[in-house]
């Protein structure tokens, strides 16, 4: 059997804003990054939408770490955009120093979410972070199921809330294509075996079942075991978290899918606990 | 004139004859049980060991090499194996006070086992503590908090964020917090785009802004709040998580030590210090060093060390249950050697210490037992004296340092618990020792109130001899030496009473002995014999004196080649032999030394000249100012003593002390006043007091050997000899040669008690006996001494009244 393809992720885009900013999300981004031997390119946003509520004029701060409210105007708010961003920047590096990898960095001043294959450039994976959920430091607000599918123009991991990658992927399947690219996706990014690695079927027909059943069974090397299928999901069920075995699971979801067609399948596993992984 | 003898050739020397014990070798003879002679010192050591009050400590003192240590030990060994076997003694952490470790008290022999399940305990602890929180349960609760908490603070958010979109108002995170801004469709309103509403819609966004911020705010404020809520939930469930995991491990060891309280309390404070600190172990060793990075990794294995460290047990002393009282005896009595110590580590370059590094001292050690010390090595140690005495007075042991006690220094250290002290203290020292701190410390007597006087000399009877035959037999046993024969024995015996210099004492000094008959036996497996025999003992007194008289030897040379003048021989007027001892190291010889007088007309002095050039000691000016008075009170009743006299001790050029040559000097001086000549064929030896009477001297022996060795090399005449006092006799162990020489009438040792029965011998001349007014015969010596000073006086009248006509005379002419 010839050996499992591996896809090559060179160039990987780490994403921080003044929202997602955690120690932990560039640990994980860096030890990607290590194990594909990969670039690290830090990419820190400038919300634009802080900008503009600066320049109101009336619109006052509250800090984490003060009881007081702050007056917020545009100096403000640009300088401590850019200590966070020289913070990150010194970070990233010393993280990149330690681990030998090469890294670059810079921030932009846009939206907190890539939309347009200008600001992606040349990337082959995106890291982003957030909880989906309104914890403080992670807050996002326009993060939603409804704008993400559409935005994803990169294969993109969505890590939550400061979490180590989990040893166990669930692969979301709603084509044959989506099962084989996932399972190639997983394995390339993480050290997972295919032991733990599950794929769920979500609406396909009985052929399309066989064919997963046969490339769970010839996915592996000789010796190695098969990967785990799920009893199938229908079209009209996709609570994805009922089937969940594992307390944390890597999520695969293919864009272009049944599966991401329906916003309310996404909704929940956006403010689940599990990170995601968006492939197209 | 009286005929008078000399000493006859059994006077001389005490031979043993042991024939009537039975024995041919010391193998058929038994082991001797208790010491010889030391019956004072036995029943004080019984005593001092028995009683067990404050302050009877003892203090042993005799001659070096007496065998004192031996003697204590011989009678402490049994009673201290007879007693209860004191507690273990231990220090633990202080959990509330870490510079004030805490003593633990155990029976004994348990302390070690104590030690040996703490250390087991500690790693299970690590063990399961671990474990519990790698447990997926734990890690669900802890999940289910912290995500309980992310709740509470959302929903207080996720209500003003509704709240606000209600109003067209966005909830925004910024760098540093949140703030309120208008919205539309969910964007922020920009400035241009705010500023072309409504003026009153303007004024009801900023209005409605206003009233969440205090929602914001509100929400905000009670962050803090919430952290600080649920790191207590969380050190709730850690407590409660390890608490289970580590209850049951310590609740196996309670039930070990239920009888002891004491070690209940400990393994309370330890249950409670590991759950306080059970975040040490949240990590295994292996999964810090691969998870976090090097320097915090280094940092936490190093808290786990120190709280795992905290939890032994620092075993001070343990004891043998069935190993009765302990008997330390410290070598090198130093401060803390004795009180123990304080280590410190090297810890990034500074110096730390807990209390692990704490170390027993010998008094912890014999802490309900004994603790034998050297007095003089005791009393050369800065301070250990004074502390000994402190922690004997408190009675307990305070560990200080040197520089704590000093207040010098700052280092950090500690100050462990006292510890209960019940010992008893035997000091062994010299006398000197003894008599000085009885005499000068005021402590001493509350603290060493029992004396043990060994006493170095045994009375010669029948049952002593027999005794001290069994005391050669077991000390050549004890040193496994080859047996030795009667002759040996007995050749042995005369040694030890030469020893004593006392012809009716042996000496009981076990460190002699045991030389002695190690010597011989060197001797006697030289030529391969199977016992010593008394020709082994005699070489090795031989070899033994030959090794240290090379000074003797010297001294005889000056004599033989002429460079010292002492005439064997002929008759001299005011001069004759004296005999005087010199000591160097543990040997001793004689040295006979010319001494001789001059008188004339003076004012009644005799000159020592040794006194006036500050040779003489005081105790030669004493004799020399008796002989003064002797002249003056028998020879010039009603006229003053009207000469002046000098005494010299010839070619003598280092001091001179002692009044054993007070005899010699008072024969030369009325041979030079009687004009009368003294045989220079005698030596003389012998203190005088005011009435003339011949008074006994030490090293009587050495005396007379150095002036026979002396003739012997010019060649014996048979009429040479020495004058000794009369109550010297009883001393006289003389060596062999001079025995032989005495019975063959070669040499002769005269007994005299009297001046008078000296100067007879020494002139030949009668000394004469003073009539009812006090004047001798005028043939006699003292006849002719008092003629002489009589004629000094007349001499002396004649003379002032000369001088006085002299004046008058030239107070006429003028």
């Amino acid at each position: 059997m010839s050996e499992r393809p591996v896809i090559k992720y060179r160039r990987i885009l780490l994403q921080i804003d003044a929202a997602s900013h955690c120690r932990e999300t560039m640990g994980a981004a860096i030890d990607i990054a290590a194990r594909l031997g990969g670039e690290l390119h830090g990419v820190f946003i400038e919300d634009s939408d802080l900008v503009t509520v600066s320049e109101l004029g009336f619109v006052r701060e509250y800090r984490l770490s003060s009881p007081e409210a702050h007056q917020l105007d545009r100096l403000t708010i640009e300088a401590q955009l850019r200590a966070m961003a020289r913070s990150v920047q010194r970070q990233l590096e010393r993280e990149a120093r330690r681990r030998k990898i090469a890294v670059g960095f810079r921030a932009v001043r846009g939206t907190a979410w890539p939309t347009e294959e200008s600001d992606l450039e040349d990337a082959d994976l995106v890291i982003i972070e957030n909880t989906g959920r309104l914890h403080s430091r992670n807050f996002r607000s326009r993060l939603s199921g409804r704008a993400l599918p559409t935005g994803m123009l990169r294969p993109t991991l969505l890590l939550k809330g400061a979490k180590h990658l989990t040893a166990e992927a669930l692969v979301i399947c709603d084509s044959p294509v989506a099962a084989e690219q996932g399972v190639r996706a997983v394995t390339s990014l993480l050290p997972i075996p295919l032991s733990h690695i599950t794929l769920l079927p979500f609406a396909l027909d009985d052929a399309a079942l066989a064919g997963l059943a046969e490339f769970a069974k010839s996915a592996g090397q000789p010796g190695e075991a098969d990967l785990r299928i799920m009893p199938p999901l229908s079209a009209a069920n996709g609570h994805v978290l009922e089937r969940m075995l594992a307390r944390e699971s890597l999520v695969v979801l293919t864009s272009g899918g049944a599966f991401l067609q329906d916003p309310a399948n996404l909704e929940p596993l956006l403010t689940s606990r599990h990170p995601l992984l968006f492939l197209r | 004139m009286a005929e008078h003898k000399a000493l006859p050739a059994s006077e001389l020397c005490r031979k043993y004859d042991l024939s009537m014990l039975g024995f041919t070798d010391t193998t058929q003879i038994e082991d001797l049980r208790e010491p010889l002679g030391q019956d004072r010192a036995v029943e004080a050591i019984r005593f001092g060991i028995g009683v067990r009050h404050e302050g009877f400590n003892l203090f042993a003192f005799g001659s070096s090499g007496a065998g004192k240590t031996e003697t204590i030990l011989r009678y402490l060994e049994p009673e201290a194996a007879a007693k209860c076997c004191p507690d273990d003694w231990c220090y633990v952490n202080n959990f509330a006070a870490p510079d004030h470790p805490k003593m633990l008290r155990l029976p004994a022999g348990r302390a070690r086992e104590l030690a040996k399940q703490m250390e087991s305990l500690a790693e299970e602890v690590r063990v399961v503590i671990s474990a519990a929180y790698e447990s997926e349960d734990y890690r669900t609760r802890f999940d289910v908090i912290v995500e309980q908490f992310k709740l509470k603070q959302e929903e207080g958010f996720e209500t003003l964020q509704k709240k606000a979109g209600e109003k067209n108002i966005a909830l925004v995170r910024t760098p540093m917090g949140l703030a309120l801004a208008p919205s539309r469709e969910g964007k922020v309103l920009d400035p241009e785009a705010f500023s072309k509403l409504p003026a009153d819609e303007q004024e009801q966004i900023k209005k409605d802004i206003g009233e969440l911020e205090e929602e914001l705010q509100a929400a905000v404020r009670m962050m803090p709040e919430m952290e600080r809520e649920q790191r207590r939930e969380i050190v709730r469930l850690n407590r409660e998580v390890t608490s289970f995991a580590v209850d049951h491990l310590i609740d196996e060891n309670r039930e070990h030590w239920r009888d002891c309280p004491a070690v209940l309390g400990f393994l309370d404070d330890v249950q409670e210090y590991v759950i306080d600190h059970s975040d040490v172990f949240r990590l295994s060793k292996d999964e810090a060093v691969e998870t976090i990075p090097a320097q915090m990794a280094g940092d936490f294995l190093r808290q786990q060390e120190r709280v795992i460290n905290n939890c032994q047990v620092n075993v001070l002393v343990s004891h043998n249950p069935d190993g009765g009282a302990p008997i330390v005896y410290e070598d090198n009595p130093t401060v803390e050697n004795l009180l123990g110590r304080i280590e410190h580590r090297s810890e990034f370059g500074s110096l730390v210490t807990d209390f692990r590094l704490i170390k027993p001292g010998a008094l912890h050690r014999a802490n309900g037992g004994y603790l034998i010390l050297d007095a003089r090595r005791l009393l050369m140690q800065p301070y250990a004296w004074e502390t000994l005495k402190r922690e004997l007075r408190s009675r307990e042991v305070r560990i200080e340092t040197l520089s704590q006690m000093m207040s010098l220094g700052s280092i950090v250290s500690l100050q462990p618990e006292a510890i209960p002290l019940d010992v008893k203290v035997i000091l062994i020292g010299d006398p000197m020792l003894y008599y000085l701190l009885s005499q000068n410390d005021p402590d001493y007597y509350n603290l060493f109130k029992v004396p043990v006087d060994f006493e170095d000399q045994l009375p010669v009877t029948d049952d002593a001899i027999s005794l001290y035959a069994r005391f050669i037999a077991t000390e050549a046993r004890k040193k496994s030496l080859l047996p030795l024969d009667r002759s040996a024995v007995e050749k042995v015996m005369e040694r030890m009473t030469r020893l004593t210099s006392d012809k009716e004492r042996l000496l009981s000094h076990a460190r002699a002995l045991s030389d002695l008959i190690s010597e011989a036996d060197h001797w006697a497996s030289a030529r391969s014999a199977a016992m010593i025999s008394g020709e082994d003992v005699q070489q090795a007194i031989s070899a033994h004196i030959r090794r240290s008289d090379r000074m003797r030897e010297k001294t005889q040379e000056q004599f033989r080649r002429g460079t010292m003048m002492l005439d064997t021989s002929g008759a001299h007027v005011g001069q004759i032999n004296g005999l005087s001892v010199l000591q160097l190291g543990d040997f001793a010889f004689g040295r006979p030394s010319r001494i001789t007088a001059r008188v004339h007309l003076g004012r009644g002095r005799v000159v020592d000249i040794e006194r006036e050039v500050e040779l003489g000691g005081p105790l030669h000016s004493k004799g020399v100012l008796i002989l003064t008075n002797f002249l003056a009170a028998r020879y010039t009743r009603d006229k003053p003593l009207s000469l002046t006299a000098s005494l010299v001790f010839e070619q003598s050029y280092g001091g001179v002390d002692g009044d054993s040559a007070s005899s010699t000097e008072l024969y030369a001086l009325l041979s030079a006043l009687s004009d009368v000549p003294i045989r220079q064929s005698l030596a003389v030896t012998g203190s005088v007091n005011q009435f003339g009477e011949v008074q006994a001297i030490g090293g009587v022996n050495e005396k007379i050997e150095g002036f026979f060795d002396l003739c012997k090399y010019r060649g014996l005449t048979g009429d040479q000899g020495v004058l000794i006092p009369q109550s010297n006799v009883k001393h006289l162990m003389l060596k062999d040669e001079i025995v032989a020489a005495a019975e063959q009438g070669q040499f002769h040792i005269y007994p005299v008690a009297s001046i008078d029965q000296g100067i007879e011998i020494l002139t030949g001349v009668t000394a004469g006996v003073a009539d009812e007014a006090g004047n001798f015969p005028a043939d006699s010596i003292n006849g002719k001494v008092q003629a002489r000073l009589d004629g000094f006086a007349d001499a002396a009248v004649r003379y002032a009244r000369s001088g006085r006509d002299d004046k008058s005379t030239e107070g006429a002419d003028v």
